[in-house]
């Protein structure tokens, strides 16, 4: 995300509302960090038969809706006089993806994301989740009425790993775009033993720990923070603070969930996604592609 | 620089020369804007981008609106093609869709060499300027000899200085 060397992003787009701007939304941010910008679309596999419907080449329909897409898109890069790859492919549309960002060699990919209901996701499949825990780089998922912009971000600290990262990302636009830095810890004890004397405040301790230790790395590259705790779930309070905060990208660690329970409650990311107003990013630790076997 | 980063065509080429955004909201661009933009772009030497923009709401027509709009576009657009053909200014067109204001704030970011932007009839000044990094400039339109406002305005001129007795 980051300004100085040349990257490559990968917009995967298709022929629904919430992608429609999203390969512009690519263009304005490789105009500001001077990329390449790669257009993946993917059809998926049909297995069925279209006969009785008097469709012969079910295949081919399929794929000309995406195509047409996809040249849109082109004709629009071109009429701004700028450049655009485009690549078509088919198969199952998270693996096309995070194989495609495997072979560019993707610094960042760009998805548009639904606000979806849990039944919607587990009945349309889970393509933002899969593609988040298997892509080798960050992934920045853009609501459908968002901008892209980074005056001020918002990092989801937690003192794990992966927020590690997102908070690394955080500080890494934030000299890149001179932005706004917050840092939110949230307190998420279970039902069980919030009642009990004292666990709150020791968890609130702990979390303002962090928090220094956080802003005091921010400060020795310059970056002001601004730290905040909240008690709550999670995605609530991440979406409420940025909401109040007016905030313009929400920086979070690639989160794992347990195993089972995302099916049926859906993951941390997703219910995230479906409930913050702006676009979010998921930070994960930068792949060394040279080391890769495709 | 090396070998890789040659190889990664990067999208900075843009434009060249400066950039005159006008923006117009539907299909029809009005001939002021299109020959007050040739004349200064002619005159500064910038090139021109039309942004035709959609602000009717996504429509689930089976894309039968979409492109009855690009076609119109097209219709409109050549005419400005042609002119500025005669006078030596480039021009390049985008069909558009959403709000103004969003629009014109992500061609903002996109192309780095706007130098203006000027407005069509019809398109909220305020609406641009709010999320514009660059001036914007609107057009009036020429008033014609026989219209009813004209008529109107000579009339109210008039008033103001009909002469006044000296009691």
């Amino acid at each position: 995300m980051t300004a100085h060397a040349a990257k490559t992003i990968l917009a995967a787009i298709n022929n629904s509302e919430e992608n429609h701007s999203l390969f512009k939304e690519a263009l304005a941010l490789a105009s500001a960090m001077r990329a390449r910008v790669v257009v993946v679309s993917v059809t998926p596999e049909y297995e069925g038969n279209m006969n009785r419907l008097f469709l012969q080449n079910g295949e081919q329909e399929f794929k000309k809706t995406l195509m047409e897409v996809l040249r849109e898109a082109n004709e629009y890069a071109t009429s701004l006089g700028l450049s655009m790859e485009t690549i078509h492919r088919t198969g199952t549309p998270d693996e096309e993806i995070c194989a495609v960002a495997y072979e560019i060699k993707a610094d960042v990919i760009l998805l548009g994301c639904a606000k979806r209901m849990q039944m919607e996701r587990m009945m349309l499949g889970r393509t933002t989740a899969e593609v988040v825990a298997n892509s080798p780089c960050d992934v920045l998922l853009i609501p459908e009425e968002a901008e892209l912009r980074f005056d001020r971000i918002l990092a989801g600290i937690s003192g794990s790993p992966a927020s590690e990262e997102a908070g690394l990302r955080a500080i890494d636009v934030a000299k890149s775009y001179g932005s706004e830095v917050h840092a939110l810890y949230v307190t998420d004890i279970p039902t069980d033993r919030y009642l009990r004397y004292g666990v709150s405040h020791e968890a609130e301790q702990k979390g303002w720990k962090v928090l220094k230790k956080y802003s005091t790395s921010a400060s020795e590259q310059n970056v002001a923070v601004i730290a905040a705790i909240q008690g709550n779930i999670v995605e609530e309070c991440l979406a409420e603070y940025a909401k109040e905060k007016r905030i313009h990208l929400l920086i979070i660690g690639s989160l794992k969930d347990t195993f089972g329970l995302h099916m049926f409650c859906g993951s941390v990311l997703e219910r995230i996604v479906s409930r913050t107003p702006c676009p979010v990013l998921v930070a994960k630790k930068q792949t060394d592609y040279s080391r890769c076997k495709l | 620089m090396s070998t890789l980063d040659q190889e990664r065509s990067t999208t900075e080429k843009h434009y060249e020369k400066p950039v005159v955004l006008v923006l117009t909201r539907g299909h029809n661009l009005s001939e002021a804007v299109m020959n007050y933009s040739l004349n200064v772009a002619g005159r500064l030497q910038h090139k021109i981008l039309i942004v035709y923009v959609n602000t009717l709401p996504f429509l689930r027509s089976g894309g039968s609106h979409r492109e009855r709009f690009a076609c119109s576009v097209d219709e409109n657009v050549s005419v400005f093609i042609e002119k500025g053909k005669e006078r030596d200014v480039p021009i390049a067109y985008v069909k558009e869709s959403g709000k103004i204001g969003k629009v014109v704030s992500r061609l903002c970011r996109i192309i780095k060499k706007i130098d203006f932007i000027v407005v069509d009839d019809g398109v909220r000044v305020e609406e641009v300027v709010s999320r514009s990094p660059v001036p914007v400039f609107n057009v009036d339109k020429p008033l014609m000899p026989n219209t009813f406002e004209n008529v109107e305005r000579k009339n109210s001129v008039r008033q103001n200085n009909a002469p006044r007795r000296i009691q």
